[in-house]
């Protein structure tokens, strides 16, 4: 009996009623025999290392005939006991060895290198780190050993960060028509080069959905300008112009006006204004429209 | 693209040219050709040039939306073009390509009336 037998049989007799080691511990044909007996040839063997680690999946397959030499509990918690099977049919329910195998990468000129990979898993759904290596086994033959560590929670942190960050760049620019015509994008916070690449996208698909021939921008919730975010307004103003209607930066706050001025930045062929009424006026204009005072109107005439 | 195949249109007092696709060089050069060939025959009010399926937009043919308004200015007309799709535009600020003076419209009937309202 080897050591890895008596060892999985100790713990048997300790923990009646877990069902660890049940059918590794039979004995089994061949291969599982041979699985049994084996580790690496030099130091502690697998079983001793990983068996108790929850955390980690832990396996080792034949590169050439893909079958499953070790497992730890980890493993066998989630795929069952599947020793001496295909690891692509235990691990991705498949009837081939994976395309994404990552064997080429441990395997022959790479021989000895540790390949790390993230990876999610379809039968369990769970999302792994791996760390893949030959390792040398007994008979002389070098086997893939796979270390895994779960990090589906980590994926799905970063997961609901991105979706907040996207959700944040969506809320800031939004476009919205408030006469035929004429839009208005108020810009609300810092512009960095993301954000003012979502807006000109933004902006410009909104203005050709809606053939819009005025653009109000408003500056007013513009935390800070400088020569970077002049910058990208320039370039958002150049590209609108190109699909034929027309920019007007309102809300000019005086700090900002000071601001562009010290830099140098011209904006003399933009139209500016220090309001959103003040823009609104110029984009009536633009359409042939109006905007006609009754009360004054009717007091000049009484 | 054949360049025979290109349709310059006289529209009432303008000519209406429709940009294929995706215009290879050759192509371009033979836009230019034709259009101010229409110049002089018809003497129009002005060119409009409809680039709503163009998919891409290259420093060439940028260069030469530029030069054709030079040349139809000399000859009296106005160039607008019309519908460039919005990818296209974000595409051509950011290789900061220009087109010189050439007006731009959302799209064809925005364009006539940019060339009717103009004198």
């Amino acid at each position: 009996m080897s050591k890895n037998t008596e060892k999985r049989e100790g713990k048997k007799a300790e923990k009646p009623q877990s069902k660890r080691g049940g059918g590794r511990a039979t004995p089994s044909p061949a291969p599982q025999a041979e699985a049994r007996e084996s580790g690496p040839s030099q130091g502690p063997p697998l079983s001793a290392l990983f068996d108790d680690i929850e955390e980690v999946v832990v396996y080792v397959s034949d590169p050439e005939t893909y079958e499953l030499l070790y497992f730890n509990d980890a493993f066998e918690q989630s795929w069952g006991n599947a020793l001496g099977e295909q690891c692509y049919k235990v691990l991705q329910g498949r009837d081939a060895p994976c395309p994404f195998c990552s064997n080429p990468h441990i395997f022959g000129e790479n021989l000895g290198r540790t390949y790390s990979w993230e990876f999610q898993n379809e039968i369990t759904r769970r999302w792994y780190r791996c760390l893949d290596k030959a390792l040398d086994w007994p008979g002389g033959r070098k086997v893939r050993f796979e270390m895994a560590i779960d990090i589906t929670q980590l994926k799905e942190a970063e997961e609901v960060m991105r979706a907040q960050a996207d959700e944040i760049i969506e809320l800031s620019t939004p476009v919205i028509p408030i006469w035929r015509g004429v839009v208005v994008a108020p810009l609300i916070g810092s512009l960095d080069s993301r954000r003012a690449a979502s807006l000109a996208e933004d902006l410009l698909t909104r203005v050709a959905e809606t053939q819009s021939q005025v653009v109000l921008l408003d500056v007013t919730g513009l935390a800070a300008i400088d020569t970077q975010v002049a910058q990208h307004l320039i370039d958002t103003i150049t590209a609108v112009r190109l699909l034929g209607a027309r920019i007007v930066l309102t809300g000019m706050r005086p700090a900002i006006a000071q601001t562009l001025t010290h830099l140098g930045i011209d904006l003399s062929g933009v139209a500016t204004r220090s309001s959103l009424a003040g823009g609104l006026q110029i984009a009536f204009q633009e359409v042939g429209m109006r905007i006609v005072d009754e009360k004054a109107e009717k007091g000049r005439r009484a | 693209m054949a360049a025979e195949a290109l349709s310059v249109i006289k529209v009432r007092d303008m000519l209406l040219v429709t940009v294929p696709p995706d215009p290879d060089d050759e192509t371009i050069t033979a836009l230019q050709d034709r259009v101010l060939e229409a110049m002089e025959r018809h003497a129009p009010k002005g060119l409009i040039l409809d680039i709503t399926t163009v998919e891409s937009l290259d420093s060439f043919f940028a260069r030469t939306i530029a030069e054709t308004t030079q040349m139809v200015a000399l000859m009296g007309g106005l160039t607008v073009i019309a519908g460039m799709r919005p990818a296209v535009a974000i595409t051509t600020t950011q290789l900061g390509l220009t087109l010189g003076s050439t007006l731009a419209a959302l799209d064809v009937d925005m364009a006539m009336d940019l060339l009717a309202n103009h004198d």
